[in-house]
């Protein structure tokens, strides 16, 4: 049966075909889709940081970091079936939501997630087909694994397909 | 202290952290009053030590767009708010800041952004007063920053930062409403385990 699964900060789903991916109010964080357009399987990572450097306690969740969730994510699609040498990325989001602010922050996160993410795909050899990142704004993001399509919406520029 | 030791917070300690932002909270509705001219409520909504991955879903709808206004403090205790109104909440607010016809204010320009702003420092010196009066030491508010955007991706970004250190975020959510009109908004605030660690122990001592 079809389902539409909202991906929420520090997770991600890993759907075959015939669902759909959506991320609600994506700010600083990465959505990272991976998408096998042979199998249709797909998977989206909410992502918040890049790398775990400070956590030294079991309880940490590993989908939070960049290094450690898209680890997992690429085991788990490629456990549902996904053949890694096809898989094709999109990646989206990273903004800084409070620009004037960024010499105060610790980083700007989006900035270092986007990096991260990128270096983590070039070290795996899976392209990027498109993104859509940066800027000082919220997005919402819809994937469908039946089509491959990835649509982005904002309040500032409208609705989009990568 | 281990933060797995402190979480899920008891109804004790709940109980203690709404007793002293309630104190707040008559700081705030006094001032805020005088402004508006008119009876305020102020209802503490929750106070919660929760995984920072649960906040957005549990702060509300996160797809709304809001006008928010955004401080953070520091010293020895440190935190974050976010005081936040939907469109047509900001647009009435505005109205009645300025004292102006109801319905007249039809966008949030800079003008209305500094009044919001002005409110935020009203909620935010009042709550870290009473902070700093626990902790017995300064407690510095930054300056306020607006914002407009949807409310789950302004949540986001101010959360994310304790996320690199920590998996728990304390979380204060206070209503504010103007009784009689549709002004509903919100007034979050955001602090580290560390600094909730601080404040329990000082109120352990009282």
């Amino acid at each position: 049966m079809a389902e539409t699964i909202d991906v929420g900060m520090g997770e991600f789903k890993v759907v075959g075909n015939g669902h759909t991916l959506t991320v609600t109010s994506l700010g600083s964080c990465v959505a990272l889709i991976l998408y096998d357009p042979v199998g249709k399987i797909g998977g989206l990572a909410h992502i918040m940081l890049p790398e775990n450097f400070l956590f030294r306690g079991k309880e940490s969740n590993p989908r939070r970091f960049a290094d450690t969730g898209i680890a997992l994510m690429l085991k788990e699609i490629v456990a549902q079936g996904a053949e890694k040498t096809r898989l094709k990325a999109y990646v989206i989001g990273g903004a800084n939501l409070f620009p004037a602010l960024a010499p105060e922050l610790i980083a700007d996160i989006g900035k270092k997630n986007i990096e991260m993410v990128k270096r983590i795909l070039v070290g795996e050899n899976i392209p990027i087909l498109a993104e859509d990142t940066g800027g000082d704004y919220g997005r919402n993001i819809e994937f469908s694994t039946t089509t491959g399509e990835v649509w982005v919406r904002s309040f500032k520029h409208g609705r989009k397909k990568l | 202290m281990n933060m797995a030791e402190i979480y899920p917070l008891t109804e004790e300690q709940v109980d203690k952290l709404r007793t002293i932002f309630t104190e707040g909270m008559q700081h705030v509705n006094k001032s805020l009053s005088e402004m508006v001219k008119r009876r305020i409520s102020l209802v503490l909504a929750q106070v919660k030590l929760l995984p920072i991955e649960e906040v957005p879903t549990l702060v509300g709808e996160k797809k709304i767009l809001i006008n928010g206004v955004y401080l953070h403090f520091s010293g020895v205790l440190t935190g974050s708010v976010l005081l936040y109104f939907p469109q047509e909440s900001a647009l009435l607010l505005s109205d009645l800041l300025f004292e102006r016809k109801l319905g007249e204010t039809t966008k949030i320009h800079d003008l209305e952004q500094s009044a919001l702003k002005e409110v935020g420092n009203i909620f935010t010196n009042a709550y870290v007063d009473i902070l700093a009066k626990i902790i017995g030491m300064k407690i510095l508010p930054s300056v306020p920053y607006f914002v407009r955007d949807m409310l789950g991706a302004v949540v986001e970004d101010i959360i994310v930062n304790y996320a690199q250190a920590s998996v728990y975020v304390l979380l204060v959510d206070t209503n504010f409403e103007l009784p009689g009109t549709i002004v509903k908004g919100h007034f979050l605030l955001f602090s580290p385990p560390e600094t909730l660690e601080l404040l329990l122990k000082r109120l352990a001592r009282s």
